[in-house]
């Protein structure tokens, strides 16, 4: 099978705790791959180690191999912005830089990181990003707005694409819809099946429905470790573990 | 009976309160009163001459402080410049390259800076900071042929550019303080949006400062009217010299404060000297009137 992500006995330990403790996975090409499980399991740091966001917290030791799209994300001579050109990111807290407008923040990798040549191209992708995320009708005649107008669910849309404006290979997203309603909850679950023909998705969610709604394979993760992994009907229908078994029926979590 | 007696209690209170805040609201007022009488006769007798000619001459009676506007204007615009780069540099480095349990030594020692007592300041400047930059900074750059545009240097180094430099140093814990407690409350979210962008340290330090740019404004302000208003460290490391040529900061000059310390103790000898002097005072009273309207003005814009 071709897989875009190998994670290979992966520890990382946060301020002499450890929260990852020999994580290993395989992501395949265009799907959405759900990581669930209760508060604590470490969903979020396993997200956050794939485009070494986790950088950016101190104390951080991480043991282990991560291959994405063949990069060796870890490697002494690997440039952490170089993975991040490649893994996309959508955080639970919709957090478009609230004094940009609009097409600023979809605007900004690309102009960072050089992906357009001329001013029309970048208008085009960023016209291109908004309308993957189901957001250019409800804001192509205010791109010149800041972004903290908009609400919460049209913030998270304008996040996802201001990361897919980057052209990633894959999308992480980190409880997208843990802070929106249900209605924009709804339109982003939506959005994402359709995006599948874009990226490779990543969605932590503590949520077994969401789970089950959106995704094609899904794994299971507890105290630091993936408890169980397989396609997502048949970990929901006949889970081999107990404690998925327990988590998917809402005993805990 | 009793809520009546509650009730006329809080009014007594009030009342204080407001007989307070009157007599702090009249203060300042009586303040510029004051001024304004103390300097009539010159402004009666000159108008506004004084301010635009550069001459001190209690023996003729004639009076123009120019040079000392000038003094403080040069001097406390060009530390600014200085300690604005010195705040952001010292801000950004706290924020992004200090572990966080360093933080609150470097923190300490950074408002313990921003606590010395300006003279303690001016002594470090006459004696150690104006013979430096005259060795180090000053001398090279008249060598380099210079001098036409900033003068010749004195044998001890008082000149508007020590003063400069070391209002610079004075006024950076301060706004450096205002400018790093905003960096370092930037939230983690907006920070993990921008690199995971794939932005570079420099890149995200850059739109970070953009993000905070009200507060460096705000630390623009404050450095400009503590500069424009020092006293004691300046008069000690200027010079107070008369000097028309007040953009030649490697001269010694004077600023309105320093003028005023210098020149008060012998003004009652003479007629005008007192009034030119509470005059130029009147007219410091302005420049830092204008400096914190331009603050309020900024903070209101988004």
């Amino acid at each position: 099978m071709d897989s875009i992500i190998y994670i290979e006995n992966l520890w990382v330990n946060i301020s002499g705790r450890d929260i990852l403790k020999g994580v290993n996975l395989e992501v395949p090409r265009n799907v959405i791959f759900a990581i669930m499980g209760p508060s604590g399991s470490g969903k979020s740091t396993l997200l956050r180690a794939l485009n070494r966001i986790l950088d950016l917290y101190e104390g951080l030791t991480v043991k282990g191999k991560i291959i994405v799209d063949g990069v060796d994300v870890y490697d002494s001579k690997t440039d952490p912005s170089v993975v991040r050109r490649t893994v996309g990111m959508v955080f639970q807290i919709p957090n478009p830089i609230p004094n940009m407008s609009i097409y600023d923040n979809v605007a900004l990798g690309p102009k960072i990181n050089k992906l357009a040549k001329s001013r029309a191209e970048l208008d085009g992708l960023v016209r291109w990003a908004l309308e993957k995320a189901y957001l250019w009708d409800e804001v192509k005649d205010r791109l010149q707005t800041p972004a903290s107008k908009l609400s919460g669910g049209q913030q998270q849309r304008l996040c996802i694409a201001r990361a897919l404006a980057m052209k990633p290979k894959v999308l992480l997203m980190d409880e997208p819809t843990s802070n929106l309603d249900t209605v924009a909850t709804t339109k982003i679950e939506e959005l994402i099946v359709e995006l599948k023909k874009e990226v490779t998705i990543l969605i932590v969610t503590h949520n077994p429905f969401q789970a089950s709604r959106v995704s094609d394979h899904v794994a299971f993760m507890y105290d630091g470790q993936i408890v169980e992994t397989g396609p997502t009907g048949q970990i929901f229908t006949r889970p081999r573990n107990k404690l998925t078994e327990k988590y998917i029926t809402g005993k805990f979590g | 009976m009793r809520r009546v007696s509650k009730l006329k209690g809080f009014l007594d209170v009030f009342k204080v309160i407001s007989i307070i805040n009157l007599i702090l609201v009249s203060s300042v007022v009586l303040v510029v009163l004051i001024l304004l009488i103390t300097s009539l006769p010159i402004v009666f007798r000159d108008g506004v001459v004084p301010l635009t000619r550069s001459i001190w001459n209690p023996v003729s009676e004639e009076y123009g402080f120019l040079f000392a506007l000038g003094g403080t204007i040069v001097t406390a615009s060009l530390a600014l410049v200085i300690s604005l780069a010195l705040s952001i540099g010292l801000a950004v480095i706290y924020a992004e390259y200090i572990p966080e349990k360093l933080r609150p030594v470097v923190k300490n020692f950074m408002d313990l800076a921003a606590s010395i007592p300006s003279v303690i300041y001016g002594l470090w400047g006459l004696k150690v900071l104006s013979p430096l930059l005259r060795s180090y900074v000053m001398e090279p750059l008249v060598l380099l042929g210079l001098s036409p545009y900033f003068g010749y240097p004195s044998p001890t180094g008082t000149s508007l550019f020590s003063a400069a430099v070391l209002l610079a140093i004075m006024v950076t814990p301060l706004s450096s303080s205002i400018i790093r407690e905003r960096l370092v409350s930037i939230p983690m979210h907006i920070r993990e949006a921008l690199y995971s962008l794939g932005l570079m340290k420099t890149e995200v330090v850059l739109l970070e400062l953009k993000y905070i740019r009200r507060s460096i404004l705000t630390a623009i302000a404050v450095s400009y009217s503590r500069a424009v208003g020092e006293t004691a460290a300046v008069a000690m490391v200027v010079g107070n010299v008369v000097n028309p040529h007040f953009f030649k900061v490697f001269r010694p000059g004077y600023t309105i404060s320093s003028l005023i310390a210098d020149q008060y103790p012998n003004a009652e000898a003479y007629y005008y000297m007192v009034p030119a002097l509470f005059y130029a005072a009147l007219v410091l009273f302005f420049i830092s009137l204008a400096v914190n309207f331009l603050l309020l003005k900024s903070g209101e814009r988004t």
